[in-house]
């Protein structure tokens, strides 16, 4: 100040260079503090705008899992149909417990890691049609339907696709019986019916090109009864519905981002075909909730593990009888983009890895298949 | 400028009779001030941060009521599993479990993401975990007994429900379910999240 106003005195208006050079220290001081302060907020912003996007793509993810396994089963009950003692509706493939499948060096994982949830349902477009005579389906390798009312030959063949899983339904008491049969080509029209080529099951009623493992798939818990198959089917009382199933899975053909698709239809089962539900999906698993006479067993994680009702304990499967699924418990595992921020020295508890992991699991009860509930 | 000249010019003698600078008194007060407001700053974000970890809480006690209510949905109208009874304010045998999630090394030396309930049936107490090992595997194991003690980074959950017949109306039971985390009580926040659904009933009124 003295300074100034010695200056002042002298008649130069103006800032000492001491002044300048001491404001402008003081500036750069603060000013760095400010770009710091930015360039860690917008480091904290992003990481969570990362954590958010990973919260609402796994609630998404589960919502829509939700509404699809709560309709497992759709369109099963025809008339007449008195299904077995619990359909099917849901069918698993989960991945043999214990055996590790990552690569914890690159935080990878393998295809192992990944369960597969199938939620069968049938096409209401299509309904429900009789055979126009007697099939064997282990023997013939054709059958003839009749179009709907109101519809064409011609209309009701174009729903009918190559590679397309019909179900088989035989009313029965005290359980219905069933099979399904892979389709060999497009529908075609004959006459006034439609009709369809399949490949023809074994003598057992097991169709071993399916897809969704229904009659592949199908074991019996010990105890229990012989599994609802057939391959007779009358033409009166007898009926086939085309299958809309839902197949939940993933997919690693980018190893660094395991993204969880949802596949409708055998047309949109192949590798790049679905619609991808959710990215950096980590950990996929399916358990299932069964139910064998009174014993219950809230989650099974291992299908074709030993039954409950054989006296296990631990890792308790239900051989593949997806009769005793009562309800389905996903978890899902997520992480945010790795090393999308390189100076991040952040590491995850979990696996060490650098990114952020959130886990969401959810029991859902497929509600249509609980007819008397 | 011509005006911010002649104010130093005035301001000059003063400052030359009377040392430059501020007083004690004035700098006390203006770092009163400044206290306060970086108090009231302070509270605020230990408010937020309060708020986020209370946010947290409940969707993860709606998520295990809804867990619940679904896990009771599934089984069929006369079913024993259904039978009235249950309480919401303390825990009652066959009608409460007691939830423990955790994640992180403390659990176990690999990291596992581990969630424990607790449930009973005709072999006694059991508790079932479910267990996500960062290598990828998952399993689930039903031991009878008591669950082990929960560790320092597990959260734990209280879920408690309640089947009452006839009820809302007659021929339906109601199913209400209601978490409450002890952490949250322990901080005087908000600590419990309800869930109701009324299931009808094989008969009216209920058997």
């Amino acid at each position: 100040m003295r300074n100034r106003s010695i200056t002042l005195r002298k008649g130069k208006a103006g800032f000492s260079l001491l002044e300048l050079m001491v404001a402008m220290a003081v500036f750069l001081v603060i000013g760095g503090a400010a770009v710091s302060l930015v360039s860690t907020h917008g480091k904290l912003s992003n990481q969570t705008q990362g954590q958010v996007n990973l919260t609402m793509g796994l609630r998404n993810a589960v919502a829509m899992m939700e509404l699809d396994a709560s309709n497992a089963g759709a369109g099963f009950f025809v008339t007449g149909s008195n299904p077995a003692d619990w359909p099917i509706g849901i069918t698993l493939v989960n991945q043999p417990p214990g055996a590790a499948c990552n690569n914890a060096a690159t935080f990878t994982f393998g295809a192992n890691c990944f369960d597969t949830l199938n939620i069968i349902t049938t096409d209401s477009t299509v309904g429900a049609v009789h055979p126009v005579a007697d099939v064997n389906v282990h023997t013939a390798t054709t059958v003839q339907v009749a179009p709907p009312l109101g519809t064409t030959a011609t209309a009701f063949a174009a729903l009918f696709k190559n590679g397309d899983e019909l179900l088989w339904l035989k009313p029965g008491s005290p359980k219905s019986s069933l099979t399904t049969t892979t389709l060999t080509a497009d529908g075609t029209v004959a006459g006034a019916n439609v009709q369809l080529s399949f490949t023809s099951t074994d003598t057992a009623g097991i169709n071993n090109s399916e897809s969704y493992l229904i009659t592949k798939g199908l074991g019996t818990d010990p105890g229990d009864s012989a599994p609802p198959l057939t391959t007779s089917f009358a033409a009166a009382t007898d009926w086939i519905l085309r299958l809309n199933a839902v197949q939940y899975s993933i997919d690693l053909t980018d190893p660094t981002n395991p993204k969880l698709m949802r596949k409708q239809g055998t047309q949109n089962l192949a590798a790049g075909k679905g619609d991808v539900v959710a990215e950096q999906i980590i950990g996929f698993r399916v358990g299932a909730s069964i139910r064998h006479a009174s014993i219950d067993q809230p989650y099974s994680f291992n299908v074709n593990g030993p039954t409950i009702s054989s006296g296990c304990t631990q890792n308790c499967g239900y051989s593949g009888d997806w009769t005793e699924i009562r309800s389905v418990r996903v978890s899902l595992i997520g992480r945010t983009t790795p090393n999308q921020d390189g100076a991040d020295q952040f590491r995850n508890s979990f696996d060490n890895g650098p990114y952020r992991i959130q886990g969401i699991s959810v029991t859902i009860n497929p509600r249509n298949l609980s007819m008397n509930d | 400028m011509e005006t911010s000249i002649s104010h130093r010019r005035r301001r000059m003698p003063q400052s030359r009779a009377h040392e430059e600078g501020f007083t004690l008194v004035e700098t006390l007060v203006a770092m009163f001030i400044m206290a306060v407001g970086m108090l009231g700053v302070a509270a605020l974000m230990g408010q937020m941060s309060d708020t986020s970890v209370q946010s947290r809480y409940m969707s993860t006690e709606a998520l295990l009521a809804s867990e619940k209510l679904e896990d009771l949905n599934r089984y069929g109208l006369g079913d024993a599993a259904l039978t009235d009874g249950g309480g919401l304010g303390a825990d009652v045998p066959q009608f409460s479990d007691q939830i423990q999630v955790s994640s992180g090394k403390d659990v176990s030396a690999t990291g596992d993401i581990v969630e424990i309930s607790q449930g009973s049936d005709a072999g006694g107490n059991f508790f079932w975990q479910v267990r996500h090992n960062p290598n990828g595997t998952a399993d689930s194991t039903k031991t009878y007994g008591a669950p082990p003690a929960a560790t320092a980074d597990m959260v734990t959950f209280d879920r408690r429900w309640l089947i009452e017949k006839d009820q809302p109306v007659q021929g339906v039971r109601r199913i209400t379910v209601l978490v409450a985390s002890p952490a949250m009580q322990g901080l005087g926040r908000q600590q419990s999240f309800q869930m109701s659904m009324v299931k009808q009933c094989s008969a009216t009124p209920c058997p």
